[in-house]
């Protein structure tokens, strides 16, 4: 017996989803269009040179591009890309490690014409403190604290992004937070004195 | 509500988590967004959009070339200079007779390469050994042990620094680049890795240089290509289709082969000319640079500033002999040769004037 030809068509009609009846139907330059700012901030967040930063945000749709045919469709763009994000930041950090340390170049403080001047002076010194912060709380804090709130990911997203579940994720992110929370309450103290 | 929220941080108020997440926020709004970046960056990625189009539409195979050196046998290799005087008009190549070398073959060497004063040899044998010795002193060898892995060490390229190795470990799926620190007296090498490449082979490693990039072959099944990488930030572009890269040391020029063609990319101005037919280019100046023709005789080839386009000659060097290689010294003054011989490959340095 074949199958009733109205389901048949129904099938034929859209694309496949999953269960949650997700799926990502724009194509590359769309999508690039709309995540372009928000990966370029979060690697601006995470790395101190900003002309690292945009280095990096180059690899990572590079990457996206070359990559793109493997990109399942039924899962958030957004938790794909920010996960090439983080692998091309984690390979940064790793290789910034094993370049031979007289490279002065890793340490370049050029002028940024994309800061806005009246800006400039107090947002770099806010951001260059954050990360100071962060910079002592552990791997995982900084990773789950920075997808959450650079990237404006979701708890599940995060998750999916470094592998872990979405009960681990939050306990990390509170945690991160509190001793976030900590360490400004010491800065603020000691600036205080 | 907001403003206060945000200058509770600046007036060292206690803290709560949830001025902390305000805070975060405002950090992020503040960062800028490069848009000018974001703008050239689609550009790039539409025009690698087009290419992967027409090469899903009917690839054309890319020869695959790689630079490889085979030592057969044991026994002595004789390391023998051309004993030729040759004056080229228009003050082309000259070479010098240099003294005879012979280093003892332990090993089969898979790769060797000249220093960049051209006074130190380095080759690389099957037991992942390195042997590096002075081209005037063969006797003072030091021998290398590398780090063991579960890969080969398939060939080795002299940084810039007289004193840092290169050497390229292929695995099953990845390739690695490792720098070797080069210490008078041998032992265990002390290397670190520097890069690493999944899902391809790479070959034909050539430095900046400044030392802060490497350009190389990159072959995925029958594609081979040719990538930068900024070994510092990361960077990774693809240059062209091709193989076989060499940077010139100005650093504005790369030359590479295309099939079968050595094709020059200018840098500074971004524009690829057309050269010569041949392959293994080796640059001996920023403005001109030696290949090997089909029949592995080598070839000159001159930059004509005025036209752009590059004047080529003959060498006349080991004539009836194919050549296997042939590699400038980063100070363009001394070249290594490889020639097939009835006994295998004999190396020679060979001194310009």
């Amino acid at each position: 017996m074949g199958m009733p030809l109205e389901r048949e068509e129904k099938h034929n009609a859209s694309p496949p989803e999953d269960e949650t009846g997700y799926y990502e139907t724009r194509d590359f330059t769309e999508l690039y269009d709309e995540y372009f700012d928000r990966v370029n901030r979060y690697l601006r967040c995470r790395v101190y040179n900003s002309w690292d930063a945009d280095d990096l945000t180059t690899a990572v749709f590079l990457k996206a591009l070359e990559k793109f045919d493997q990109y399942s469709r039924t899962r958030p763009f957004a938790a794909w890309i920010f996960r090439i994000a983080h692998n091309t930041f984690i390979d940064y950090i790793r290789k910034n490690r094993e370049v031979p340390t007289e490279d002065k170049f890793l340490l370049s403080d050029e002028p940024d014409d994309t800061w806005q001047p009246e800006q400039q002076a107090l947002s770099k010194e806010t951001l260059a403190t954050l990360l100071e912060r962060l910079d002592r709380l552990t791997q995982d804090q900084r990773d789950v604290l920075s997808l959450r709130y650079f990237a404006e990911l979701k708890i599940s997203q995060v998750a999916d992004v470094l592998g872990k579940t979405e009960s681990s994720v939050k306990m990390i992110a509170y945690r991160g937070l509190q001793q976030l929370q900590k360490l400004y309450k010491e800065g603020d103290r000691n600036e205080g004195k | 509500m907001r403003e206060n929220e945000h200058n509770g941080m600046d007036k060292r108020h206690d803290t709560t988590i949830a001025q902390l997440l305000t805070h975060l926020g405002h950090v992020r709004q503040a960062v800028p967004v490069n848009y000018k970046l974001k703008a050239e960056l689609k550009q790039r990625l539409l025009e690698q959009m087009k290419q992967m189009q027409k090469q899903q539409q009917g690839a054309v195979p890319v020869k695959r070339s790689r630079r490889g050196l085979w030592w057969f046998g044991g026994g002595m290799i004789a390391l023998s200079i051309a004993a030729c005087m040759v004056f080229l008009p228009n003050d082309g190549l000259r070479l010098h007779e240099q003294t005879v070398l012979a280093i003892p073959a332990e090993e089969t060497a898979r790769q060797v390469s000249i220093s960049p004063r051209g006074d130190r040899i380095a080759y690389l044998t099957d037991n992942a050994r390195l042997h590096a010795y002075p081209v005037d002193h063969p006797e003072d060898k030091d021998l290398f042990s590398l780090p063991s892995t579960s890969g080969r060490y398939e060939s080795v390229v002299w940084s810039n620094s007289s004193q840092r190795i290169a050497v390229l470990e292929q695995t099953e799926g990845a390739s690695r680049l490792w720098m070797m620190q080069f210490n008078d007296g041998g032992g265990q090498a002390s290397t670190q890795l520097l890069w690493e490449e999944t899902g391809a082979q790479v070959a034909d490693v050539s430095w900046s240089p400044d030392g802060r990039q490497i350009a190389y072959t990159k072959v995925k099944g029958d594609k081979a290509e040719v990538w930068i990488n900024n070994l510092a930030t990361y960077r990774e572009n693809k240059l062209a289709e091709g193989s076989q890269p060499d940077w010139s040391s100005d650093g504005k020029r790369i030359a590479y082969v295309q099939d079968g063609v050595i094709q020059v990319a200018d840098l500074t101005r971004g524009v690829t000319a057309k050269a010569a037919s041949g392959t293994q280019p080796s640059w001996q100046s920023p403005d001109r640079f030696t290949y090997l023709s089909a029949e592995g005789r080598l070839m000159q080839a001159r930059l004509n500033e005025q036209t752009g386009t590059f004047d080529t000659l003959a060498v006349p060097l080991y004539r009836g002999v194919s050549l296997k290689s042939a590699e400038w010294a980063r100070d363009g003054k001394h070249l290594l040769v490889a020639k097939q011989t009835k006994q295998g490959i004999v190396f020679a340095v060979v001194r310009r004037e």
